[in-house]
């Protein structure tokens, strides 16, 4: 095969069986690979009802046809399941240099079966699979497992690892590779801890094979000028990495402040990416074939917080700052190092803590509950001392664990938890930008914006500029970002390629590397298959169209102060419309004519 | 009137925010005023032309000029006006 | 007038797309073991050095190579390799100080830098102007001059 590796690498870790089976071109035909890939194999062959941290789960590491390739930005790879934290089918997208090397390895999909009686790691070295005792690497943190691993396999070789908090079932834990890089969201962290399975370690020593090596360099050249030339991609998030965002939300007045209490929050330059690059980065990083390096290698010599690391990304910075009422940069950067280190995602660990600050202040959770952790807004000690709790399940980190939803739910208030399916929506006020928050809504997995970024075109300007107060032509919208990204995903590549490159470009990459012709029609069609397909598994999964809703703080509660003050979300405006256009009826399920036409049937 | 700046405007001008107190009845007239100001550089970087760049958003109370009218918006004293590079994120 | 390949490890950002670029250039497939660009990364401080054949004048490569399948044309720029007349001896790999030279065993033959006949595809990916194909005599322009800039800046504020 071209792109595609050709072979599918299956480790049973409960017998220690290891199959290899041929890669369907059927399959990739229609569901390209990486995140459509895996969730055809979960939609196949695991219960929607399954309990995602039993045995019977599978956890699948996805790349796609462009992860090894020069591909801009193409490195990527997903990390498929069934998620604790949501009880959603799950596909968290991670970066560096992981995906790529399984495919050099020889795999486009490598899928985890069953569970080690004890603590075990992975080694693959293109043919040779191992099933190895991790005993005495268990316990702990990424940087040191990477580091030991390497030691004892191959000190170039790629791993893929969970910290101290997979390995203790925190609902969000995150599995990190490359050291910095994060399969961040719904806890596939703890999927993989429930298997005893502490790391993924890879060298590949194969090639990933081009079809029409002179058309996929010309697609290549073009693709790669468009994002270099593109003000974004070409520079600015080079210079100033994501978190350059937190100042044009914050003036926008939709940057969510207190646990979304409000959306305005007055010293939010002081944690902004022009501020971390004044103060704190280091360097710029980029992930394997890359074109942007919107990476930030940071460091804080600061003695209270000191540390070293990437990071954060605007979410991080967003949620461990406002959302906590804290704007102390070198506290944030070092919990977001934490957060690395530990193996947890950064969004929900912050709007999990924020939700607990919440909670404390207005009284509902004690002192005597956090065992002494004043959980006031705006505590930056504490924020850092939270999260060491959480990364190891100790004192009220234990309870904090599960996640803002099960938390709040455990005190009596789950209306203080702002998430959608129990996963914590990230660092956009869907009062002030009504768009999102149809996306959150209705995203697959949750609370999550990244798989349907009309942030783009309703604050960002890039392409159409659409107003954020207004609901009307956001159902196109939000649809429209949802199946680009889920093809997007499948592919293997970056979704900030997006900054000048057209899916058009994505399409004809695919077609000169892998030999099989998508037009961008056959290109979006794929997405919209695939989204469907997630939306399938979730409704077998036990969700309806009541969980495609947002808290009833954002529905009700008018934003308090800024250019976005008395704003509500109005969800209700968008969301017949939005199962309209995707084909599916007023309950949210797609047609039996929607499924034909996928040929999903 | 409250002027802010972000992200690589800031080059162009050195500094996060800035009061305006002379009279600026619509944005262009704000435009050429910080031109005077700051200097050839920021006139070409936010009104390439006599044209608003098409890589410059500028927000006035949080509004996107584009959804108000543009660089003919009216402006009053109390008004804050912020000037960003097209930027992203995610 | 003899061009070099300059690395400025300061702007590199471990994104590989020379490594990419060279063995895409060479084999036409992405070939990680193919390629003669090698880039090392040291995670916890995020620094990264992309290493390839510096073209020695006084090669040791060529001093032990018993067939001359390692040579200078006359006036040649690069150190050029001859598949043909390798022996696969590898001493060239264990004569080179920087380690350079690589035996691929796949192809079964020496993998060195050639700048691709003049022309470096490693220089022509890398978006980060980590690497520089340059004319000798200005060969350290761009570095001094960075470093140059510095009192610019600091007198500036004077």
């Amino acid at each position: 095969m071209f792109g595609w590796s050709g072979t599918i690498l299956r480790v049973n870790l409960t017998t220690g069986a290891i199959r290899k089976e041929a890669t369907n071109p059927a399959d990739t035909a229609k569901f390209i690979g990486a995140r459509g890939l895996g969730t055809k194999i979960m939609v196949d062959e695991v219960d929607p009802k399954v309990d995602p941290l039993s045995p019977e789960n599978k956890l699948i590491f996805a790349p796609g046809p462009f992860s090894g390739t020069f591909a801009p930005s193409g490195g990527r790879y997903d990390v498929v399941t069934k998620g604790p934290l949501t009880g959603t089918i799950a596909a968290s997208n991670s970066g560096g240099s992981f995906g790529p090397e399984l495919k050099y390895a020889g795999y486009d999909l490598l899928i985890l079966e069953g569970k080690a009686a004890k603590p075990v790691y992975l080694w693959i070295k293109d043919d040779l699979v191992e099933i190895r005792d991790a005993s005495h690497i268990w316990g702990n943190l990424v940087p040191e497992t990477t580091e030991l691993l390497r030691a004892e396999t191959d000190e170039e070789a790629k791993v893929a690892c969970i910290g101290p908090a997979g390995e203790k079932g925190v609902l969000f834990a995150a599995i990190m590779n490359d050291m910095h890089r994060a399969a961040g969201r719904s806890g596939v962290g703890a999927v993989m801890g429930s298997k005893n399975l502490k790391a993924v370690v890879v060298v590949g020593m194969g090639a990933v094979k081009v079809a029409d090596p002179k058309g996929f360099m010309a697609a290549v050249e073009k693709a790669r000028a468009a994002v270099k030339l593109h003000p974004v991609g070409g520079a600015g998030l080079k210079a100033y990495g994501t978190d350059v965002l937190v100042n044009i939300l914050n003036e926008t007045g939709a940057l969510p402040t207190r646990n979304f209490q409000d959306a305005h929050f007055p010293t939010a330059n002081k944690v902004g990416g022009e501020s971390l690059s004044e103060k704190l980065l280091v360097r710029p990083k980029g992930c394997y074939s890359c074109v942007i390096s919107c990476g930030r290698v940071t460091k804080v010599s600061n003695p209270k917080y000191m540390g070293e690391g990437e990071g954060p990304e605007y979410e991080a910075a967003w949620c461990m700052g406002p959302d906590c009422g804290i704007d102390d940069l070198e506290a944030i950067v070092k919990t977001n190092f934490l957060c690395n280190e530990y193996g947890l995602d950064s969004i929900t660990l912050g709007a999990t803590i924020a939700c607990g600050m919440d909670l404390f202040e207005a009284g509902h959770v004690t002192l005597k509950d956090t065992g002494g952790v004043d959980m006031s807004f705006g505590n930056a000690d504490s924020l850092v001392e939270l999260t060491r709790l959480i990364g190891n399940r100790e004192g009220i980190g234990d309870k904090l664990a599960l996640g803002s939803y099960r938390f709040a739910e455990g005190y009596g208030h789950p209306e203080f938890s702002m998430t959608v399916k129990k996963q914590e929506m990230p660092a956009y006020d869907p009062r002030g930008v009504q768009g999102i928050g149809l996306e959150y809504a209705t995203s697959n997995r949750g609370g999550c914006h990244v798989r349907g970024y009309t942030i783009a075109v309703e604050v960002l300007g890039n392409g159409a500029k659409l107003d954020p107060h207004v609901t009307a032509e956001k159902p196109f919208w939000v649809k429209l970002f949802q199946d680009l990204t889920a093809a997007i995903d499948s592919t293997g590549a970056c979704l900030f390629g997006t900054f000048g490159m057209s899916g058009e470009d994505f399409a004809s990459m695919l077609t000169t590397l892998t030999g099989v012709s998508y037009t961008l029609d056959d290109y979006l069609k794929a997405g919209e298959r695939i989204w469907n397909l997630e939306r399938m598994f979730n409704l077998k999964a036990g969700f309806t169209s009541a969980d495609d809703n947002l808290p009833e703080r954002l529905l009700k509660c008018p934003i308090k102060t800024g250019p976005s003050k008395g704003e509500v979300s109005h969800l209700a405006d968008m969301l017949p419309e939005y199962y309209q256009l995707r084909g599916w009826d007023e309950h949210g399920v797609p047609t039996p004519e929607k499924i034909k036409e996928l040929a999903l049937d | 009137m409250l002027i802010k700046f972000f992200a690589d405007v800031r080059k162009f001008t050195g500094r996060l925010e800035q009061e305006w107190t002379r009279p600026a009845p619509t944005l262009r007239e704000l435009v050429l005023g910080l031109a005077e100001q700051h200097g050839q550089a920021f006139l070409d970087r936010v009104l390439p032309g006599g044209k608003l760049s098409a890589t410059i958003i500028v927000l006035v109370n949080g509004q996107s000029i584009v959804h108000l009218e543009g660089l003919e918006t009216a402006l009053r004293p109390e008004d804050t006006v912020a000037f960003f590079p097209m930027i992203a994120g995610g | 007038m003899t061009k070099l390949l300059m690395i400025h490890p300061d702007k590199c950002t471990g994104c590989r797309n020379c490594s990419l670029a060279c063995v895409f250039g060479h084999e036409g497939q992405f070939r990680p073991a193919g390629t003669r660009v090698h880039v090392y990364t040291w995670e916890r401080e995020g620094f990264s050095v992309p290493m390839m054949c510096q073209q020695c004048e006084d090669a040791s490569c060529m001093k032990v190579c018993p067939t001359g399948a390692l040579h200078r044309a006359k006036g040649g720029e690069v150190v050029a390799y001859e598949r043909d007349k390798c022996i696969g001896c590898r001493m060239c790999t264990m004569a080179c100080p920087f380690g350079n030279a690589v035996y691929d065993a796949a192809s079964g033959s020496v993998l060195k830098c050639d700048t691709c006949g003049g022309s470096p595809e490693c220089v022509r990916f890398c978006p980060n102007g980590a690497l520089e194909f340059v004319e000798d005599n200005i060969s350290t322009r761009t570095r001094k001059k960075s470093f140059a800039g510095k009192f610019k800046a600091a007198l500036k504020e004077v």
